[in-house]
């Protein structure tokens, strides 16, 4: 099972469900609307991503099956590798 | 310019974005130095003394010498020093940009950018993007009608109010040159602030595309999508508190910003006109 946290960020700006993120890294980074969804599940502790799915799908609509899932990863990968999110295997 | 007293090296007293500068020029060449940098920063030039808490002048001592051993010796402790004319004064120009947006930060928004100004109303336009996008160009051949504030850093006092920053334009004259000469505003013609107080009406966001033809163009941004270039051209916007949502309301009280599509300089005149009289 994989979890998700929030990283420490300098700022969050939301509009029209799309976040600008100031990350303590100094990017100023743009995230879809999907994105700000996942990361607006997000805490400081951690949360499985099966539920931010279950967030997602409630709010997007179920993709098939097994997308919900993969996308989710997907989306919180990306975040991950902006550095606006830590991953962990549990 | 002037010397505290006999045998003091030539001085020139400035204010750059309201901070005071004392410019102590140095070495066998200090006299030149001291000509140009008065004649390159004449419209930041002052004539008396900082008569408010002297801790704040910002000293620097620049060094012109063309003995090398000397200059050697000369240049511990010094903020600048060179063995010719144009590579010091083609430094000195960020060196003060840096130190007063770095006494500013607490105080002013600062974005890199060109401003200016309506000469009647005061009303100002900030164009901010990042080196290439012609901020000098558009200074020189704008502000003969406009007011120039600024062809490098824009000041936007709570009140927003724009600070000037009459600096010298760093341009290369000729082609081939490796420095930029230093010239000053007005001995490019420009039009000089007269004491209106200059306000913020537009935050355009530049966007130079050389195969643009016509009128420049002007989009509106949402805030969100403006913000990632919008902090990228501000200084210091980590030490703001909440710095997107300040930046994002100095944006929403100009009206948002916009991007301005171009490739000539000329093309933005019309626009900037629009924008000033209300009519954009």
């Amino acid at each position: 099972m994989t979890r998700a946290r929030r990283r420490e960020v300098v700022d969050v700006y939301v509009e029209d469900g799309r976040a600008a993120v100031y990350s303590t890294e100094g990017m100023v980074l743009l995230l879809s609307e999907l994105a700000t969804a996942a990361w607006d599940v997000l805490g400081d502790d951690w949360t499985n991503t099966e539920h931010v799915a279950q967030h997602l799908v409630q709010r997007f609509g179920d993709p098939g099956e097994g997308q919900a899932e993969a996308l989710t990863d997907e989306t919180l990968g990306s975040l991950a590798e902006m550095s606006i999110v830590e991953l962990e295997q549990s | 310019m002037r010397g505290s007293s006999v045998g003091d090296p030539p001085c020139v007293r400035l204010e750059a974005l309201e901070v005071p500068f004392e410019i102590a020029c140095t070495g066998s060449g200090a006299p030149d130095l001291a000509r140009s940098v008065a004649a390159a920063w004449d419209w930041c030039t002052v004539d008396a003394p900082y008569d408010g808490d002297l801790a704040c002048v910002q000293q620097l001592t620049v060094v012109l010498e063309q003995d090398a051993e000397e200059l050697a010796r000369m240049s511990a402790g010094s903020s600048l020093f060179a063995r010719d004319l144009p590579t010091l004064m083609d430094r000195l120009s960020p060196m003060v940009t840096r130190v007063a947006v770095n006494e500013r930060r607490r105080d002013l928004v600062m974005f890199h950018a060109c401003a200016l100004a309506d000469p009647v109303s005061g009303d100002a336009v900030v164009l901010y993007g990042p080196s290439g996008t012609g901020k000098t160009t558009l200074a020189r051949t704008l502000c003969t009608d406009f007011v120039y504030l600024s062809d490098e850093t824009a000041g936007i006092a709570p009140d927003l109010r724009v600070v000037p920053y009459l600096k010298p334009l760093s341009i290369i004259l000729n082609q081939g040159d490796t420095l930029k000469e230093q010239v000053s505003p007005g001995r490019l013609g420009l039009a000089r602030p007269e004491g209106v107080p200059y306000r913020l009406r537009a935050l355009i966001q530049l966007r130079r595309d050389p195969a643009h033809e016509g009128v420049a163009t002007l989009d509106s941004l949402s805030t969100v999508d403006a913000l990632p270039e919008l902090v990228a051209q501000t200084s210091y916007s980590r030490d703001f508190e909440r710095p997107l949502h300040h930046l994002a309301d100095l944006a929403h009280r100009v009206g948002g910003v916009r991007r301005a599509t171009y490739s000539e300089a000329e093309q933005l005149r019309p626009v900037i006109r629009a924008i000033l009289d209300g009519d954009a």
